[in-house]
């Protein structure tokens, strides 16, 4: 069985300092590669990213499933348009190519890893008194 | 590590593989960075390349144009956030 330990980042809020687990996924552009930080969001039914990144590996943005983002606020003018695309990407710890399932947004949004399709081929394991997560291949 | 590159298809050559764990070094320093080196980033998205910040922007528009202009190779992308607490959007 295949598996990796990360450590998390650390920021200073307005409340205090808050730890965040992160996991680094390495995608294939028009021109070479570059690796992104991902939140890891075990809450979150599926991954976000800025729509950039879908423009940037040759993602035709309109053609995704259509997606509205809200937050708190229910008002329209609060939302932001989204596509829900399938890519691939690289997890460079295991030299592993998957796909997941993506909601680029249409505006800048932070990176998030959600549950759908990575939490699938990963038991991921938070370990917030470390600081520390474990992902280990299923399958 | 030979063996899962290859169970990947080899789509991506051991050489990129290496260089992205290369970068994961800098994800690492990115995040144990001090707050006041960070201050000025707050909300924008950078590039990292060996534990300094190559480029910044308010989107990733902008930051993609810098890359492309100073022709970095492979960096480390991330978004600094704003001093504050991450909860949770919905989608419809």
């Amino acid at each position: 069985m295949s598996s990796f330990t990360r450590g998390w980042i650390r920021q200073r809020t307005g409340t205090g300092i808050v730890d965040r687990p992160v996991l680094d996924l390495l995608f294939r552009e028009k021109r070479g590669y570059n690796l992104y930080a991902f939140i890891v969001d075990s809450g979150a039914d599926i991954s976000l990213a800025p729509r950039g990144l879908a423009e940037r590996i040759g993602v035709d943005w309109a053609k995704g499933k259509r997606a509205r983002l809200s937050g708190i606020s229910p008002k329209p003018e609060c939302s932001v348009d989204g596509r829900i695309h399938t890519v691939r990407t690289v997890v460079p710890a295991l030299a592993l190519e998957l796909k997941v399932s993506v909601c680029f947004a249409d505006g800048d949004t932070p990176y998030l890893i959600g549950r759908e399709a990575f939490f699938d081929r990963f038991k991921v394991t938070l370990d917030k008194p470390n600081k520390r997560t474990t992902f280990t291949l299923t399958g | 590590m030979e063996d899962l590159a290859r169970r990947s298809g080899n789509r991506v050559s051991i050489n990129v593989i290496r260089e992205a764990r290369t970068r994961e070094h800098d994800s690492r320093w990115l995040g144990s960075a001090r707050a006041v080196l960070l201050r000025r980033y707050h909300g924008k998205y950078v590039a990292v390349k060996n534990k300094r910040i190559v480029a910044a922007s308010s989107t990733m528009r902008g930051l993609y144009r810098k890359l492309d202009e100073l022709d970095t190779g492979m960096v480390l992308i991330a978004k600094v956030e704003r001093p504050v607490l991450l909860v949770y959007v919905e989608l419809y």
